[in-house]
């Protein structure tokens, strides 16, 4: 569209850096977003697999004189590694928990120290290693299941090990004796190595790598449902369920199944998924958490990925036996069936997401009936619209083959609606709020324009703040904030330095998930809002306040909001109606 | 420097007073008193269970739940010295709770609170695997 050549600010979700999200104009960084998530999470990548965000487990990835990298008789300086004079130990180590399949690799180059041994470990035991001859670039020694590779990049080498940890709270770049040292061998060497960068994923294949400082504040780009990247905006929220993607593991109980660990590909692309196989007996078919967990008494959601393999799913919550909700799952067609619930608990909504590859992301939303702990049970079930009972789960005699793949099972307190994957083990885990923001941008949105979202309708949180401008003065003073609110309505309110409204309007019919294109004018006695390119209200009188900071997928008040922005834009003129119906068209 | 710290206060009423001090509270557009943490992050661990036993049905069920209210923050600046005669390290490995990302960060604490644990002890020198 020609009218973006007069854009002051576009903000497209492509390029992107810790700490930052780069924008297509202006060109010169001065309207680069600042972005802050003080944690990690997961996103959906352009392959359409579930990965960590940033991909690069390890922190200051090529600043190895961080204390990230704890130095154990060793020096470094200037990229080069040293080795200490002692007989012990030598060598670099991080801590870092993540388990299951994973590569780790480190870029180096030979000086005067020639053989180096990458480790897996726990800190006084280990799980293995790959010894490598980094001169004559050669793999030596496998141990504990490690499977050692080398990329000759020429002037440097990748130095590569996969392995499928369970238990692992450390990784070790060290020196050693030779291609068939043993476990951190002694060495009185104090040769050197070069080394440039490192990073651990997961998965079995080395990924490309991501430079990473703290690991924090990094925008995710994300790819659900397939098409263009959206710049994924989540509040904060927690994954109560522990060893998630692990149900052999003792956190998971259940009836009248198996489980076969590691079955097929799931969809983080690494064969990490789970079969539950029913067995050939009367009765329920079921897996849950050993634990009973607090719902706590607001709304909560349950989710799980499965792929069907004989059997669908079932989902549901439960106080006792007779007082539950939950919903059955069409495996095969991709289809929620109608909720169904019992006694004092009232029936949950429920959702399910295509992952491709067959794989569908099921869950359901609800208001527990009371407060403290509920049952959150996995069920198979014999049809693909089943009748559930005690629990919400079905009876019946199993063929004692059938079943469904599981991966990633998430109980999300606080949450009315489904937040992207939180992979957890032992310990529950939070991901973090996410922000995008840029201040000082007075001259580029000036004394008149037009403010530009496109994105999707995302109610669900008290009130998703989609995209806001704001001057000085009080949370509410010189500011324009366009918002979604449960009830499917979209706002646009325009204050003044008192915090009085000058403007306000607003569209409602909308759709959870639809997309929006949305657009406000603000002109001294001129303002317009456009919603998928019809006019909501104009109004011919009020001043425009006068702003510097813009706000995306958030705004300073509430922390409870969700957004997927495919692009933002500021007009530093007020853009006619035909423009403004033009660019909201969907 | 973001810092993670994890923290058990006497009970949920101590912790209301200390929660007051990184709140801030406004009023939203519709008139609402809103409160919002101010920088740090919190999540509300409550009464942590202590011992499970498992019943007839297979359930783990807690039997012994602690009086004290834990608490996890991360803060996005100094943390305030009065939270500090209230930080706790529980095990890394079976900790209740973790912040996505704080795994390692939270590694070092304990390390340095317990450094002769067997977590936190680097490897022993031809150690048969």
């Amino acid at each position: 569209m020609s009218n973006y050549t007069d854009a002051s600010l576009i903000m497209y979700p492509s390029g992107y850096k810790e700490d930052k999200i780069y924008s297509l104009k202006p060109t010169d960084g001065s309207g680069d977003l600042t972005f802050t998530r003080a944690s990690t999470a997961t996103r959906v990548n352009a392959e359409g697999l579930i990965e960590t965000s940033p991909v690069n487990l390890f922190q200051y990835s090529q600043d190895f004189t961080n204390a990230a990298f704890t130095k154990v008789d060793s020096t470094f300086s200037g990229n080069t590694l040293t080795a200490g004079a002692g007989t012990t130990f030598k060598g670099i180590f991080q801590n870092e928990i993540t388990q299951g399949s994973q590569t780790v690799y480190f870029d180096v180059e030979y000086i005067s120290h020639q053989w180096v041994q990458i480790g897996l470990g726990t800190g006084a035991s280990d799980l293995g290693y790959v010894n490598f001859d980094i001169q004559n670039k050669i793999v030596g020694t496998q141990a504990g299941g490690f499977i050692g590779s080398i990329v000759d990049y020429g002037s440097f080498i990748r130095i590569i090990a996969t392995i499928n940890s369970t238990d692992k709270t450390s990784v070790f770049l060290i020196f050693v004796n030779s291609t068939s040292s043993s476990r951190a061998d002694a060495t009185s060497s104090t040769g050197a190595i070069k080394l440039f960068k490192a990073q651990l994923n997961i998965g079995a294949t080395a990924k490309p790598y991501f430079p990473t400082t703290d690991r924090l504040n990094v925008p995710r780009i994300d790819y659900t449902g397939g098409g263009c990247g959206k710049l994924l905006l989540e509040p904060q929220r927690t994954n109560l369920v522990t060893y998630s993607e692990q149900f052999d593991n003792a956190a998971w109980i259940g009836d009248r199944k198996t489980i076969t660990a590691n079955a097929i590909i799931s969809p983080d692309g690494t064969q990490n998924a789970d079969l539950l196989t029913a067995t050939a007996t009367l009765g329920t078919h079921n897996i849950n958490p050993s634990t009973l967990i607090n719902l706590l008494s607001s709304a909560g959601t349950f989710s799980v990925f499965a792929k069907y393999n004989g059997y669908n799913l079932s989902l549901s919550i439960a106080g006792s036996s007779t007082n539950w909700t939950g919903c059955v799952f069409d495996l095969q067609n991709g289809i929620a069936r109608t909720p169904q619930s019992s006694g004092a608990q009232s029936p949950c909504t429920a959702k399910i997401e295509d992952f491709g590859n067959g794989w569908y992301r099921c869950s359901i939303s609800y208001t527990p009936y009371t407060s403290g702990t509920f049952y959150t049970f996995i069920g198979a079930t014999s049809t693909n619209n089943s009748t559930l009972v005690s629990f919400g789960l079905e009876d019946f005699t199993a063929n004692g083959t059938s079943g469904f793949y599981l991966y990633g099972a998430q109980v999300e307190a606080n949450a009315s609606y489904v937040s992207s994957y939180i992979p957890t083990l032992a310990s529950s885990v939070t991901r973090l709020a996410d922000a995008a923001s840029k201040t000082g941008i007075g001259s580029l949105i000036g004394t008149e324009f037009t403010l530009f979202y496109d994105g999707y309708e995302t109610t669900g949180g008290q009130s998703t703040r989609y995209i806001a401008l704001k001057g000085t003065g009080g949370t509410y003073a010189n500011a324009v904030i366009i918002e979604g609110q449960a009830t499917n309505q979209i706002f646009v309110t325009v204050l003044n330095n008192s915090s009085t409204t000058v403007y306000a309007s607003s569209r409602s019919g909308l759709t959870n998930g639809q997309r929006i294109k949305l657009a406000v004018r603000c002109k001294n006695n001129d303002f317009a809002f456009y919603v998928n390119g019809s006019l909501a209200t104009a109004q011919a009188s009020g001043s425009v306040p006068t702003t510097s900071t813009l706000y995306l997928g958030y705004y300073i008040d509430y922390d409870d909001n969700y957004s997927q922005v495919n692009q933002a834009i500021i007009f530093p003129t007020g853009l006619t109606n035909a423009q403004l119906a033009e660019l909201t068209t969907l | 420097m973001n810092k993670y710290f994890k923290y058990e206060f006497t009970d949920q009423a101590e912790w209301s007073k200390f929660q007051a001090k990184i709140q801030v509270k406004s009023t939203d557009l519709e008139g609402n008193e809103i409160y919002t943490y101010k920088d740090v992050a919190v999540v509300e661990l409550g009464h942590i269970c202590k011992a499970y036993e498992v019943n007839e049905e297979g359930f783990e069920v807690c039997t012994d739940l602690a009086t004290t209210w834990a608490v996890d923050i991360v803060w996005f600046r100094t943390p305030l010295p009065s939270f500090k005669p209230f930080e706790v390290f529980p095990k890394p490995t079976t900790q209740l709770h973790i912040f996505g990302g704080y795994e390692a960060a939270y590694f070092k604490s304990y390390c340095e609170a317990y450094p002769d644990s067997e977590l936190c002890v680097i490897p022993e020198v031809n150690d048969v695997v």
